[in-house]
């Protein structure tokens, strides 16, 4: 391909243009308009390039979802193949296709439940709403209407749609969208760390958030409360791992009240924390699953929405009486997403991706904490291949820095500088590379972590940002 | 008042060869030239765009006649120089304009063969050119040789190294001959564009063209090829007898333009 110089040296970059065109998600958008887009033009393995042709590692799969990394000739073909074959048919009203029910079968195979059926999606932000929706009709359809409350975490995560951004527990999704809905609460996250009282230790901590769910379920009754909904490890809320023995003392409270319990697995989903699900890590046991992402490596955008045999078989005796079971997207299964995804599990079995994770997951925690040391990091945390340091003013105290200092920020940035791509929460530091990285991307990974961190420090210590 | 001297403000009944004149900057400065009086000697290497600007100048009633010329034949080049110089009794001006753009990555494929097709028509010709015409302008009173290089020749933009290199060799190149033809009166000069509307920009979309302009450019909008070949004119004039070496941008204050 060869364009003439002069069309693209007196064009304007893409990263000019945007500012004309596009209305970003999920970004300060005035500091956007003042310092404009970085462009990504271009990806191989865990590797990817800006407009400029400077090369970064990917250390956050994208938005924690390239599993695979970039540039898998064989899900260029499964697409291209499909493509050809049969771009678009739909699930509704009777019709089906072999790439839906060929990834169902292989998500009923794979699934942390028995005997799960798939409803699919195209976005974890969907599926999640499907979730609530579900539950809803299900609970409608049993009989008891008045069962549709759902809590959540604080920090939690579950998109932005108008349910999955109620059940998220984080103040940007919500302020001036006028939500959380009405029927969503949430509850303290389950980080140590922040969230414990001074002197608590993990077991302590753990049953008083196992007593407060039950007594938010108490106060708001039983009888009105539908389901919980939970990450097995929180992700954009700051890459939190709950403690040891907090999801089996919450289930013991759902139990009691008759709770479901939604396993957000968008994230942990598909090896991520060395396991094939997050549910077996963080010892779980959900009613449904929610996956996305992880499930095509992000290739084509597909997420699915399980649930047992017996929660369907309610929704289908309800037709009896209800007529069409009204709800699905144009988009719900795909055959071109449909068969990505298929060919995407099939991979990461032929290249036994988890236990790959596994493997290099500790290696790469073992590395991650040896920054607990630093001066800056009050905490380094994570499991499997997600992790996260937390920038603290002081590390005694755990006094956070001021927002508007914007710590994390300068710390990406220098991540940025040194080819790393990070993302900063807050003043957290995430870290979710690709699940193919290896022993050396690793030590790449954090070799670059700890320059862009130094300086940081020397900023810090400079006065940067305390004006 | 003391006498101001009268160099002459102008090109009327000089002789000027100008290549790639089918299109763009070039055909503007033909019609220019020809315009203020000169006889143009138009190349290009597509012949009918050529013959169509000289019926232009022709039924504008000026003097023009074409050659199709591709300066990329190094042959071609000394049979059309000493044909056109035959026809009007020498030669005052020479404008190298023709170009080719060939962006790409340094590490693409077709890089080599790119490089070899941009600095031959670019650059190579430029002095193949010159050294053609020079007999002829040495018989000239006010000898004049106008490159057209870019300001891509000054500053550069990523993925057009072959370009790049080849214009800012148009610069060396137009400093090395002022400087070593200076002693014989001869000027050598040459202009940088900056973004002007010709074939050659003309897949950028318009609104892209805007926003480009709006974002670098001093005078925030596109140059007209007319804007180029009045800098052209300007360079070839007879009174412009002292200038020589330079590297002209002609791009609406793209260069100086910071912020
Ligand atoms: N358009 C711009 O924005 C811009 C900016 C800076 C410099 N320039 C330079 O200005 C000059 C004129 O370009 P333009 O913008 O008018 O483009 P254009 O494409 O409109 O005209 C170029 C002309 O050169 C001719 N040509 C190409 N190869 C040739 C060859 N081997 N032999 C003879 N003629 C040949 C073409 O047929 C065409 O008529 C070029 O040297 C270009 O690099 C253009
Ligand atoms: C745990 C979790 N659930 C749901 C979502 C929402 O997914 P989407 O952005 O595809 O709507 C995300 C996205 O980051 C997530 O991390």
């Amino acid at each position: 391909m060869s364009l003439p110089a002069e069309a693209t040296v007196f064009a304007p970059s893409t990263s000019d243009r945007d500012q004309l065109a596009v209305l970003h998600p999920s970004t300060d958008l005035p500091a956007l308009r003042r310092d404009g887009p970085l462009v990504i033009e271009q990806g191989k393995g865990i590797r990817v390039r800006d407009e400029q042709g400077r090369e970064y590692i990917e250390g956050m799969a994208g938005l924690w979802c390239t599993a695979l990394g970039y540039g898998v000739e064989e899900l260029a073909d499964a697409a291209a193949e499909q493509i050809r074959k049969l771009s678009f048919s739909h699930l509704f009203a009777g019709r089906s296709h072999e790439p839906a029910v060929a990834l169902a079968e292989k998500l009923r195979e794979m699934a942390p439940i028995a005997n799960a059926k798939a409803f699919f999606g195209t976005s974890g932000s969907d599926a999640n709403d499907t979730q609530v929706k579900l539950v809803w009709y299900c609970n409608n359809a049993l009989g008891r209407p008045e069962k549709k409350k759902i809590i959540s975490r604080r920090r939690g995560y579950h998109g932005v749609s108008l349910a999955a951004g109620s059940m998220t527990g984080l103040p940007t999704f919500h302020k001036s969208f006028d939500l959380p809905l009405p029927q969503f609460r949430h509850v303290t996250c389950p980080h140590h760390y922040r969230d414990a009282e001074p002197g608590e230790t993990e077991a302590e901590f753990t049953a008083r958030l196992a007593a407060e769910l039950d007594e938010l379920i108490c106060a708001e009754g039983p009888e009105t409360v539908a389901a919980f909904i939970a990450e097995p490890v929180l992700g954009a809320g700051g890459v939190v791992v709950p403690p040891e023995g907090y999801h089996p003392a919450i289930q013991e409270v759902l139990d009691e009240h008759d709770v479901l319990l939604i396993d957000d697995e968008v994230i942990c989903g598909f090896g991520r924390l060395g396991t094939p699900f997050g549910a077996e890590a963080m010892d779980m046991k959900p009613d449904t699953v929610s996956v996305a992402k992880a499930l095509s490596s992000a290739y084509l955008p597909i997420s699915a929405v399980l649930v047992p045999d017996g929660m369907v078989d309610v929704i289908v005796e309800a037709g009896e009486r209800w007529g069409v079971f009204g709800h699905g997207f144009t988009y719900t299964g795909h055959p071109v997403c449909a068969a990505v995804a298929l060919r995407a599990l099939e991979l990461m079995e032929e290249r036994n991706l988890f236990a790959h994770a596994a493997r290099v997951g500790r290696y790469f925690q073992a590395g991650l904490r040896r920054f607990a040391g630093h001066p800056l990091v009050g905490e380094a945390r994570g499991v499997g291949l997600i992790g996260a340091c937390e920038l603290v003013a002081d590390k005694e105290t755990r006094a956070a820095f001021p927002v508007h200092r914007g710590a994390g920020a300068y710390c990406q940035d220098r991540c940025l500088d040194h080819g790393l791509i990070l993302r900063a929460l807050g003043d957290t530091l995430a870290f979710c590379p690709p699940l193919i990285v290896t022993e050396s991307d690793i030590d790449e990974i954090l070799e670059r972590f700890g320059r862009g961190l130094d300086e940081t420090l020397a900023w810090v210590e400079a006065g940067g940002g305390a004006s | 008042m003391t006498e101001l001297s009268t160099l002459s403000r102008s090109i009327a009944g000089r002789t000027a060869l100008i290549t790639g004149c089918a299109s763009g900057m070039g055909r503007a400065t033909a019609k220019l030239f020809a315009a203020e009086g000169a006889h143009v000697a138009a190349t290009d290497i597509h012949g009918e765009g050529v013959r169509e600007t000289v019926a232009e100048i022709e039924a504008a009633g000026r003097e023009a006649a074409a050659w199709t010329l591709d300066v990329g034949d190094a042959g071609a080049i000394r049979r059309v120089v000493d044909e056109a110089a035959a026809r009007y009794g020498g030669l005052d001006i020479l404008v190298n304009n023709a170009g080719i753009s060939r962006g790409g990555p340094i590490d693409a494929d077709e890089y080599e063969e790119r490089w070899q097709e941009t600095v031959n028509v670019l650059l190579t010709a430029h002095q193949r050119m010159i050294r053609a015409a020079l007999p002829y302008l040495r018989q000239s009173d006010s000898p004049r040789i106008v490159n057209i290089a870019s300001t891509e020749g000054l500053g550069a933009t990523a993925m057009n190294s072959a370009y790049s290199a080849a214009k800012t060799g148009v610069i060396g190149l137009t400093r090395g001959l002022a400087v070593e033809l200076g002693r014989e009166g001869i000027t050598v000069n040459c202009i940088c564009p900056g973004p002007i509307r010709t074939a050659m920009t003309a897949r950028i979309p318009e609104e892209h063209k805007q926003i480009y302009a709006r974002r670098r450019t001093a005078l925030r909008r596109y140059g007209d090829p007319e804007e180029v070949a009045h800098g052209t004119l300007h360079l070839c004039l007879p009174a412009s007898s002292f200038i020589t070496g330079v590297a002209l941008p002609v791009d609406g204050g793209l260069t100086v333009r910071r912020a």
